[in-house]
């Protein structure tokens, strides 16, 4: 595990516990944006799927210990949203605004995909419709308005390899 | 050379992929909020039926859109008339929390309350759900103090004792709250004057909007807006004569053999800072 993995790690776990106290506050009944999940897709685009994968594998666990999720619930998600962001090293540019916006675009759709795939199989109760609610179009919006301010925050603490990059 | 080295990485981060998702799954079965068994066809059925969630909601989505465009004129000369009505309701709810407010106090003052007699430990809200599937209130107090898994949860809002929720899982200092608006919380509950009796449940949609089931329909004509809801302590880990919310709709379905009620919690979830747990023997395990 390298220095940088774990630097990355602390900052997902600071964000999630930020999101569910801060963040919320601000936010009260609105949807919130997911944070975490810009940055996985950020550090997994600059480094890869290992540790794209590994960076949400922690921010899903730091999620499972403080949500009334059943634990493994949004680590396996965002586990596997990790993995595949992985894939788009060095093939895509990032550029300031475009981007970001589309990445995680997608990238919420996926999570929406596999959290309804997910509760539908493991979850007695099943939180299941969530991705067919208006809920997650809010979600979808809000993480895109938020992908490039995330974005240039990140490239501005200099968390990733430019060598790693190809740029 | 580099090919090599690169095909071994890729075999690296597949294979830790495929660990991580071992674990999560074992996480997740292994979950007490899971389910209890899970069978292959069950799976398979659930994996499946996510699509045709997808596909039905998706359809329904269009059918609805083209239908509210008729909905909405008739919503619209509806919406004129029920606004004069609700004026008239406003001055009468007044008068009628001023009347509950002076009986409240009469029976403090005679040491009549059965619900104050209980003990209430006060806790912060220090957190909530970080994510948008599930909610949850974090609170910062736990086994130490003396919480216990189903102990219920209450604050005082305009001087009034409103349910918020029921403890669901207890740390060493802190503790996980599922509060009232949530779809998995149930309690029973009565409408206070009316007595109608009725399962209260939430939405899950929206922190403002509760739901009560099961409300005989012989009520459909009696209740009316504004009607008080309260816990009924009937076979219930909540201690009776707890304030649940106010009526704000009744919907009667001609098929169905009760009523559901729209209700508007006396709790503002959204300025909620403290909280109090309530001790009873009952609540103590499941």
């Amino acid at each position: 595990m390298n220095k940088k993995l774990l630097i990355i790690i602390g900052i997902l776990a600071a964000v999630t516990i930020i999101e569910s106290t801060v963040v919320r506050n601000f936010f009260k009944d609105f949807i919130l944006p997911d944070i975490s999940l810009i940055i996985i897709i950020f550090y997994a685009n600059s480094k890869g799927s290992m540790e794209g994968q590994l960076g949400g594998f922690a921010a899903g666990l730091t999620e499972d210990f403080i949500s009334l999720s059943p634990l493994g619930f949004n680590c396996i998600i965002k586990t596997i949203v990790g993995f595949f962001a992985g894939f788009t090293k060095n093939k895509i540019y990032i550029d300031p605004i475009l981007f970001p916006v589309l990445l995680i675009i997608l990238a919420t759709l996926l999570k929406g995909l596999i959290a309804a795939i997910v509760s539908s199989v493991f979850l007695r109760s099943g939180a299941a419709p969530v991705i067919f609610s208006s809920r997650f179009g809010v979600e979808i919006i809000l993480n895109a308005l938020l992908a490039p301010f995330v974005f240039a925050l990140m490239k501005l603490f200099k968390l990733y390899n430019i060598d790693d990059r190809g740029i | 050379m580099l090919r090599i080295k690169e095909k071994g990485r890729t075999k690296k981060t597949l294979m830790v992929f495929v660990l991580l998702l071992l674990i999560n799954t074992v996480l997740l079965v292994s979950d007490s909020r899971s389910r209890d068994a899970l069978k292959p066809s069950e799976i398979g059925l659930s994996f499946i039926s996510v699509f045709q969630k997808g596909f039905t909601y998706t359809a329904g989505f269009f059918t609805d859109t083209i239908n509210s465009i008729n909905e909405l004129k008739r919503v619209k000369s509806e919406y004129n008339k029920l606004i004069t009505r609700i004026s008239d309701y406003e001055s009468l709810e007044k008068n009628y929390m001023e009347i509950e407010r002076e009986n409240t106090e009469l029976r403090n003052q005679l040491g009549y309350t059965d619900v104050d007699s209980v003990d209430r430990i006060p806790a912060v809200i220090i957190g909530n759900d970080p994510g948008n599937i599930f909610n949850t209130l974090l609170i910062d107090k736990g086994k130490k103090d003396g919480i216990t898994k189903n102990m219920p949860v209450v604050a005082f809002c305009e001087g009034f004792q409103g349910l918020v929720g029921r403890v669901v899982e207890t740390g060493a200092s802190s503790s996980k709250v599922l509060p009232l608006y949530d779809k998995a919380f149930f309690a029973a509950s009565r409408l206070q004057n009316l007595r109608y009796e009725g399962l209260v449940n939430g939405s899950g949609k929206s922190k403002k909007r509760i739901l009560m089931s099961y409300v005989n329909k012989s009520g459909k004509e009696r209740i009316s807006y504004g009607d008080v809801v309260i816990t009924s302590g009937m076979q219930s880990i909540f201690p009776k004569g707890i304030y649940i919310g106010k009526v704000r709709s009744i919907s009667a379905r001609e098929y169905e053999t009760s009523l559901q009620l729209e209700i508007e919690p006396t709790v503002d979830f959204s300025r909620l800072e403290y909280v109090f747990i309530i001790k009873q023997d009952k609540a103590e395990n499941e």
